[in-house]
Formats: C-alpha cells, structure tokens, sequence
C-alpha cells in the first residue's frame, strides 16, 4: 500500500478512530518509512499550533433569541404598501411614458401646456392629464380625509385608463394591427397593475396617518419625477 | 439525567419552548467556535449563531429523531456559514497578508496578568493570528472538515453526514486540508 494511504490513516490515527487492524498495519509501515514517521511528527505539530486558537465564549443574547422566534406583529413594511406603491408606481409611470409615446407614435398629438398635458387628436382635444391630475389631488387635497383621496385616486385612475382606451378605439381603424397589439398588450398589463394599485388603495384606506402620509410621499415623488420625464420626452 | 438533545427536540415540536433555551444553552458555545472558525469574524458569528437557532426553531417541525440533532444542526450552520462566505468572497480576493492585518485584533487586557507574563501572551496571540489566517485561507470543504473534526469534535462518519458526503470523501479532505495548514503554518516559523 502507498504512502498516500497510510497518510490518511495516521490523521485518523491522531483523531484516535482508527481500529485495531488498521492501526497495527499502520504501526508497521512507520515502522520501515521514514516520509511517513516524519508526516506524523508534523501533524503532531501542526494539531497544537491549531489549538493555540483558543474557544471564545459569548453568551447568547436569550432575550434577544426570544423576541426573534416570537410570531412578529406585522411590520412598517408588511402592513404599509408604500414598498409595493414604489414599485407598482415606477411600473405605472413607466406604463404611461410608454402608452404617452405610443399615441404619439400612432399619430396623436401629445403637447404639454400651461394646464398640463393635452392630447389632441385632429380637432378633437381632450384636456386631461392624468399624471398631473393626481398630483395636484394628493398636493392639493390634503384636508379630505384618507378615504375620500384614495377614492379621487381610484377614479383618477380608471378616467386614465379609460382615456387610453378612447384614443386606441378611435385610431384603431387609421393604424396598422401590429401596433393595435402592442397597444392592447400594454392595456393588459395595465390593467393588472391598475387592480394591484386599487387593491392597494383599499388597505390604504385604513392605514394609520403616519402610514399614508409616507405613501402619499412616496406616490407623490414618484407621480412628479415621472411627469418631468413625460415632460421632457414630449419636448 | 440529563435528556437528550434528540428527546429535547420532539418536546420543542410540541410547542415546550424550556426545552428549546436548554438546547440553546448546551449548544451556543460549540456553535459560536464553529461559526468564528469558519467565518474568521467573532461579531459575524454571533449573529450566524443567531440565524443557526432561529432556524432550529423554525423548522423544529421537520426534524426527525432518526438524525442526531447536532448533525443536523452543524448542517444548518454550515450551510448558512458558507452561504455567507460566498457572499463575501473574502478568501479569494484577499491574500494571507491583508488578512493578517486586517483581522489582527489589539491584544485582550484580561489576559494579561502576574502569572501570565506579556511576552508568552505575545505570542500565542501571534500564533492564534497565524492560525486564523491560515484556516482562512483554505479551501471551504477542507476547512469544514478540519473545524469539525479537530475543533469541534465530531467523529469522521458524523462529518459525512453532516456534508452528505461519503467518509472516503471527508478524510481525503480532511488529509488535503492538513497538509496544506503544515505547510503554510510551518513555512511562517
Ligand atoms: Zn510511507
């Protein structure tokens, strides 16, 4: 048998869990190897170089311990929906550049005036932003109560859905199908995001004022920083 | 008599969190070792040992007494050390000397003192700082083993089960990884 082998059975050696034959094998090639005997010596070494790392001892914070496996009343983030609202928000906004860009694409005329965002389509002109117009509801409503906000918000949100979908009806005879899919996947997916965000809207309503003041906040940079991007798109 | 950890274990499925703080008791100072000697980071253990415990009493529900608890525990450990470390990717990006230096620590006052003298203090500190930097330094596999084995205590064939590794496997490691730490804690001398 090779060195290699009996290496392996002098560290199981040194652990003391070899058995009786095999340590009996082991005792005669040391015996007649000298590599081998010296390998011994240096695992003796190295084993008490390892033992100057010497065991710490720091009690566990019990207290602490308990507290963390106690079923946990839910948390600032799991009850407020302001983390959701971020990220529904971006998704939302994000859903408006793109429908914004996507009328004006197939043909709507999209300009943003003093009153806000104005989309016209030949002589027709529909003077509604709805980005701007929540907004100025979350700016400008702040002694309605909670639930009457979320409910102005609602509504402000189905008039911008439903805008959308009177412009694609009207154009969709003058555009090409290809762009009508496209369209309607966008509507889709806003559609969903629409029911998450009214969802949302509905817990909101029983949020305490800290809570809703903090999504509010959040909605509200969100709305505005995106409208300035809308803004900036369209010039 | 003292019970079992596995009996402990069946009475924590029910819902007895006493048993649960005395296995916590018996258990927090091997885990704490194992997880600093892993992770080379004594604040960063204790909160590894933290998660180990959380987790114990999380899953207590799948635990079956057919494995011994604290193969099942250090599995747990390990996993969340190495976990950790992959995380961290401290080993393959720092060499031995930025280790030393960043993870040597000022000397413990407590242990200076009459019988003690300065100079022997010195030098097992030195000595600990070149043994930390060299588990450091091994690779992951190996250093589980060893830990396991020489610190920890634990028997070639419960290693094997705590890696869900065969032993053959583990005491190649365990010979790769002492071998190494010879050489490298030799070579510093
Ligand atoms: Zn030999």
């Amino acid at each position: 048998m090779d060195c290699r082998f009996f290496r392996e059975q002098i560290i199981v050696e040194n652990y003391e869990e070899l058995e009786a034959e095999a340590k009996k094998s082991l005792e005669a090639h040391l015996q007649t190897c000298r590599e081998c005997t010296q390998f011994q010596v240096n695992l003796n070494e190295t084993q008490q170089t390892l033992d100057q790392w010497e065991e710490v001892d720091r009690p566990i914070d019990i207290e602490a311990l308990h507290k963390a496996i106690q079923p946990k009343p839910l948390s600032w983030w799991a009850r407020s929906p302001a983390w959701r609202w971020l990220s529904w928000g971006v998704a939302a906004c994000l859903i408006l550049v793109i429908s914004l860009s996507a009328l004006a694409w197939i043909g709507v005329d999209i300009k943003w005036e003093d009153r806000g965002l104005t989309l016209r389509i030949g002589q027709e002109t529909v003077p509604e932003i709805t980005a701007q117009e929540l907004v100025r509801l979350l700016q400008a409503e702040r002694h309605a109560t909670q639930v009457e906000i979320v409910k102005q918000l609602q509504g402000a949100l189905d008039e911008f859905s439903e805008q959308l979908q009177v412009h694609l009806d009207e154009r969709q005879k003058q555009t090409n199908a290809q762009l009508t899919l496209i369209y309607q996947g966008l509507q889709s997916q806003r559609v969903q995001d629409l029911e998450l965000i009214r969802q949302e809207l509905q817990q909101l309503a029983g949020a305490t004022e800290a809570e809703f003041l903090e999504t509010q906040r959040a909605f509200e940079f969100i709305l505005a920083s995106h409208v300035s991007e809308i803004q900036e798109d369209i010039k | 008599m003292e019970k079992s950890d596995e009996a402990l274990m069946l009475q924590l499925q029910t819902g007895d969190l006493l048993s649960f703080d005395t296995l916590v008791k018996r258990w927090e100072k091997p885990l704490l070792n194992y997880c600093y000697r892993m992770v080379n980071d004594l604040p960063l253990a204790e909160d590894l040992r933290q998660e180990v415990f959380l987790r114990i009493y999380k899953s207590a529900k799948t635990y079956r007494p057919t494995a011994q608890f604290s193969t099942w525990m250090y599995r747990i450990a390990t996993n969340l050390c190495l976990d950790t470390l992959t995380k961290q990717q401290r080993r393959k990006e720092m060499p031995i000397d930025t280790y030393l230096d960043s993870e040597s620590e000022g000397f413990d006052e407590r242990l200076i003192d009459p019988s003690n003298p300065p100079h022997a203090v010195v030098i097992r500190k030195e000595t600990e700082s070149r043994v930390r930097s060299a588990l450091a330094c091994l690779p992951e596999d190996q250093r589980v083993v060893i830990t396991l084995r020489h610190y920890n205590g634990m028997k070639f064939h419960e290693i094997a089960a705590i890696v869900e590794r065969p032993i053959s496997t583990v005491k190649s490691r365990m010979t790769a990884g002492m071998e190494r730490l010879s050489r490298m804690l030799s070579k510093q001398e």
